[in-house]
């Protein structure tokens, strides 16, 4: 087990490092001084030479790697070209946002589609699960910026039923829930279908197995045999694509959080490189990657935990 | 067990199921083909999905090709005196605040769409096609290197990607085309990897390499030809991510740069004044999803028929 | 009417007339036809045939968990005061695991990989609301102690795959007889074994049934199995009871021709000199035509022309068997057919 999380935590250190190394590098494969096209046209002298020096312009380039990771590593990723705050404060205060939404529209895209695909599965060729197949297709295809714009304009514009930008007001519960509701729903749409379909054709091959037979044969109870014995064989394969599929839940949440101008990661990330304030793209975009990361590394994990063949080979 | 399983399930003892008399004539092959493709051929035609793909998809390329005939006004010609007007007879989808006219210039849009798609789906494929068989067919530490590379790239977030990426060069189109050729590539490569494998210790390999066949040769005469099918299903399923990513991107401003029009700038504009011409985004926003779901549509149709196994994997 | 009432007070479980088609691509196939058998209490009784013969689909119609694409066409099973055939869904499963219990054919995958042993039996028992859970799981240690698993203690809260075969079944055994069933039923309990533990896990059914007073049926196509274990035997082929009775009337003086085939096909008993394996010329019929006459008229030695056309009767003789052919009864019975017994006693192979 340890051996395996070393394993795992290595190789996601080599993807985390490969990203920056892309990031310095382009900065390098791009005519011209890398100081000012880091920090771009606007960017006064002063400040140019200010970010030579903190980022070490004079040292080979391997060496100002080095110096980031090296830093990174004990939190410090530089300081913001415009206000001078730490870069690391900045993104501290906005990953919050986007947590919760990721959380959000991920949760309640399991709430609904993991059942959904159950009941396909118990029942196939039901209208449940017609009605679930059609669902699945129309919601994978359909883009996920596009929920949120038009989502924005159904019930924010239109019908003003829900808030339209913003986070809502800090330390007023409600009002946040209220700011989270349509972007979450907007990036958790097209997932309904993702995970009703996936958990579907898994359920649908866990059922015909000899041990359900066997659940039945001892006259557990159907809700014990489907939920207890056949998910919790059928997940394992969900939860590998879920961890898969994060990237795209995050590229998903940038839009989410643009159009909604949302104050996350997504947006700042967005945001900075509108400005062309480096150092808040490379922290953010590392920030990103470690998230990612980090939720692949979790979905490896849970299934170990659900399935002790994994476990034990690890 | 099998026997017993086929017993319990379906009532019949196991059969034969390679019933072919001893001795099959040529001919015989080729109009037991000629049946299997009649018998395929109806099967899609009574398939209201892929006929609905079909359909969306031939309106998309028509479109597209002949913009330049069907659309009604010049997509660049300003009409301010008629800006922001809403779907009239003269404007069938309204007019953006340039007063330029909407339904013209998601024809033009159309355009550019089907440029990024036939690029980067052709570029992509063959790329994934050569990476695919060498992996397959190369040594175990090459193959997992590169499978680790794949799984990597696959599920990175491409907007961050590509966000990052545009901090540094700046908007462009070629940016676009690379991010959507590198996202994409795995997920053909995967398919050829599969697919090399498979048939690397298949008999009439082994035995055309122990005849001193090249690697190259192999794999040009044997391994392509099966291979094919399969990844031309998968291009029309990654027609739709193309299409998106590159809407996507623009409407961020980061892709297609104005004037020039894209489904993604009109997007752009028009969640600028959602408030006050929503018609913008709905017609922005609608050919997109036609397009999406056509070739969705049309792509699992084609895997169902021709594929049924592929369908697992994704 | 005592007689009814003693055969009432004998019969656990009564098949009568038991009819199942199963709906394919091919059309209707007439799996079973017309069963009728009774299982004495207290007894091991076997059912043999020949893959296809339908044996497996017996026992799950008596669970009530047929494949989706079967259907009961009459007949009736008769547990008690119920009727399993026509019992309600909640009925079954309060029957199934508590009164009637399964011991798979398969130990390796008919158990889920991913749960304890230990969670699986209490799962089993979550019919009593009374019985604490730490009780629950004394009773589950108890009953893998009694299987003949060391240290039930400590393997219960390990999974099936840390088991070997020969132990899954073992393990297999005891969650089948941990509710103290009226009735066990056991599909070809140990085909997935290898000789040696084959024997154990015989013995050991043979140990348990008597020490728990438990009415056990067996489904196999072994022969030696058959005669080692059982008291009463039923023969099936291509969906029909054949032959029925007790095993060594039937091993020393098989009616059907069937049967006598069959038994002379018996592995065990072929002698070494020959080293040529007997079979039955033909193949089973295809059940999906309609069928006239004896099902067993185009493969048999014994054919006559009414065979072909009318459906021979059940012989009943004595108390509890019954064969089903012309030869035995009617314008047809042949008395010499009858008293022949050509066959040496079964030696038992396991």
């Amino acid at each position: 087990m340890l051996y395996y999380l070393a394993k795992r935590l290595g190789l996601s250190t080599v993807v985390v490092c490969l990203v920056v190394l892309v990031l310095f590098s382009l900065l390098y494969f791009i005519p011209g001084d890398p100081a000012t096209i880091a920090l771009g046209p606007r960017a006064t002298e002063e400040a140019i030479a200010r970010y030579a020096e903190k980022m070490h312009l004079d040292e080979p380039v391997w060496r100002q790697f080095l110096i980031y990771i090296g830093n990174a590593l004990t939190g410090d990723l530089g300081l913001d070209v415009f206000s001078d705050r730490p870069v690391t404060a900045i993104i501290m205060e906005r990953i919050g946002f986007t947590l919760a939404l990721v959380g959000a529209g991920m949760g309640w895209a399991m709430l609904l589609g993991i059942p959904l695909g159950c009941l396909a599965a118990v029942k196939p060729n039901s209208w449940i699960d017609r009605i679930t197949g059609v669902l699945s297709v129309g919601t994978i295809a359909v883009p996920s910026f596009l929920v949120s714009i038009w989502a924005l304009l159904i019930f924010a514009v239109h019908l003003r039923w829900l808030p339209a930008i913003g986070a809502g007001e800090p330390g007023q519960l409600g009002d946040q829930l209220s700011h989270l509701v349509l972007p979450a729903f907007a990036i958790g749409l097209s997932w309904v279908g993702y995970l009703a379909r996936m958990v579907r054709a898994s359920m649908l091959e866990v059922m015909g197995e000899n041990y359900i037979r066997s659940a039945r044969a001892f006259g557990l109870h159907p809700r014990r045999v489907v939920f207890g014995y056949a998910l919790r064989v059928a997940i394992l394969p969900t939860i590998t694509l879920i961890g898969m599929g994060f990237g795209g839940m995050i590229s998903s949440t940038v839009f989410a959080e643009i159009i909604f101008a949302r104050p996350g990661i997504g947006k700042l990330i967005f945001d900075s490189v509108m400005a062309r304030n480096f150092p808040i793209v490379q922290g953010a975009v590392l920030v990103a990657t470690g998230l990612y990361i980090l939720v692949v590394l979790f979905s490896d994990i849970l299934i170990a935990w659900f399935d002790p063949r994994v476990r034990e080979s690890l | 067990m099998s026997e017993n399983r086929s017993e319990s399930e379906t009532g019949v003892p196991a059969v034969d199921a390679t019933g072919l008399p001893d001795h099959v004539t040529e001919a015989e092959i080729r109009e037991s083909a000629a049946r299997e493709r009649r018998e395929k051929l109806r099967m899609f035609l009574t398939n209201w999905q892929g006929l609905t793909g079909l359909i969306l998809v031939t309106v998309f390329f028509a479109s597209a090709i002949f913009a330049p005939w069907l659309a009604p006004y010049d997509p660049n010609a300003l009409d301010v005196p008629a800006r922001l007007s809403g779907p009239t007879l003269d404007h069938l989808a309204g007019t953006d605040q340039l007063g330029r006219d909407t339904l013209s210039r998601i024809l033009y849009g159309g355009r550019v769409a089907l440029y990024i798609a036939a690029i980067g789906v052709s570029v992509s494929l063959v790329t994934g096609l050569i990476l695919g068989m060498i992996a397959g067919f190369g040594p175990r530490w090459l193959d997992s290197l590169l499978l680790l590379l794949f799984d990597t790239v696959r599920s990175f977030p491409t907007i961050v990607l590509a966000l990052a990426t545009v901090a540094l060069t700046g908007p462009s189109l070629t940016v676009v085309l690379a991010i959507v050729i590198i996202t994409s590539i795995p997920q053909y490569a995967r398919v050829a990897r599969t697919a090399t494998l498979t048939l690397r210790n298949t008999d009439f390999i082994l035995a055309e390499r122990s005849l001193g066949a090249g690697m190259a040769r192999t794999l040009l005469h044997h391994v392509m030809p099966n291979v094919v099918g399969p990844l031309l299903i998968l291009a029309a399923m990654e027609v739709p991510v193309v299409v998106t990513v590159e809407a996507g991107l623009s409407f961020l401003g980061l892709g297609v740069t104005p004037p020039t029009a894209s489904w993604g700038t009109i997007l752009n504009e028009g969640y600028l004044v959602i408030r006050d011409a929503p018609w913008m985004v709905i017609a922005g926003g609608i050919p997109l999803i036609l397009t999406t779901l056509g070739f969705t549509f049309l792509g699992e149709a084609l895997r169902d028929i021709f594929d049924p196994r592929m369908g697992k994997g994704r | 009417m005592p007689k009814d009432a003693q055969h009432a007070r004998e019969t656990l479980l009564d098949v009568r007339n038991l009819s199942v088609d199963f709906r394919t691509p091919r059309g209707r196939v007439k799996a079973l036809r017309d069963i009728t058998f009774p299982i004495r209490r207290n007894r091991i009784v076997g059912i043999v045939g020949e893959s296809g013969s339908g044996k497996s689909t017996v026992l799950w119609a008596l669970l009530g968990l047929l494949a989706k694409n079967a259907e009961v066409m009459g007949g009736e099973v008769r547990f008690g005061d119920r009727d399993l055939l026509h019992a309600s869904e909640t009925q079954l499963r309060a029957t199934r695991g508590e009164e009637i219990s399964v011991v798979f054919q398969d130990p390796m995958t008919s158990q889920i990989p991913v749960l304890t042993y230990g969670r699986q039996m209490l799962d089993i028992l979550y019919r009593r609301p009374d019985v604490s859970a730490s009780e629950k799981r004394r009773m589950a240690v108890e009953m893998l102690g009694k299987v003949g698993i060391p240290d039930p203690d400590k393997r219960i809260d390990q999974y099936p795959h840390h088991f070997s075969g020969g132990m899954r079944q073992r393990a297999g055994i005891a969650m089948a007889l941990l509710t103290g069933p009226k009735l066990l039923l056991a599909d070809e309990p140990t085909t997935a074994l290898d000789v040696t533990m084959e024997a154990q896990i015989i013995h050991l059914l043979q140990d348990l049934q008597k020490e728990l007073d438990a009415t056990v049926v067996v489904v196999s196509h072994n022969l030696g199995l058959i005669a080692e274990l059982c008291d009463d035997v039923v023969v099936m082929y291509a969906g029909e009871v054949i032959e029925a009775g007790d095993v060594r009337e039937i091993f020393h003086n098989a009616q059907h021709p069937y049967t006598r085939a069959l038994l002379e096909c018996d592995p065990a008993r072929i002698d070494d000199v020959s080293r040529k394996l007997p079979v039955i010329p033909g193949d089973i019929p295809d059940l999906t035509r309609a069928l006239s006459g004896c099902i067993y008229a185009p493969r048999c030695q014994r054919a006559m022309p009414v065979c072909r056309t009318e459906t021979p009767p059940d012989v009943r003789r004595g108390e509890m068997s019954q064969a089903r052919c012309h030869l035995l009864e009617g314008p047809h019975h042949d008395p010499v057919w009858m008293s022949a017994s050509r066959l040496p006693p079964a030696k038992p192979s396991g």
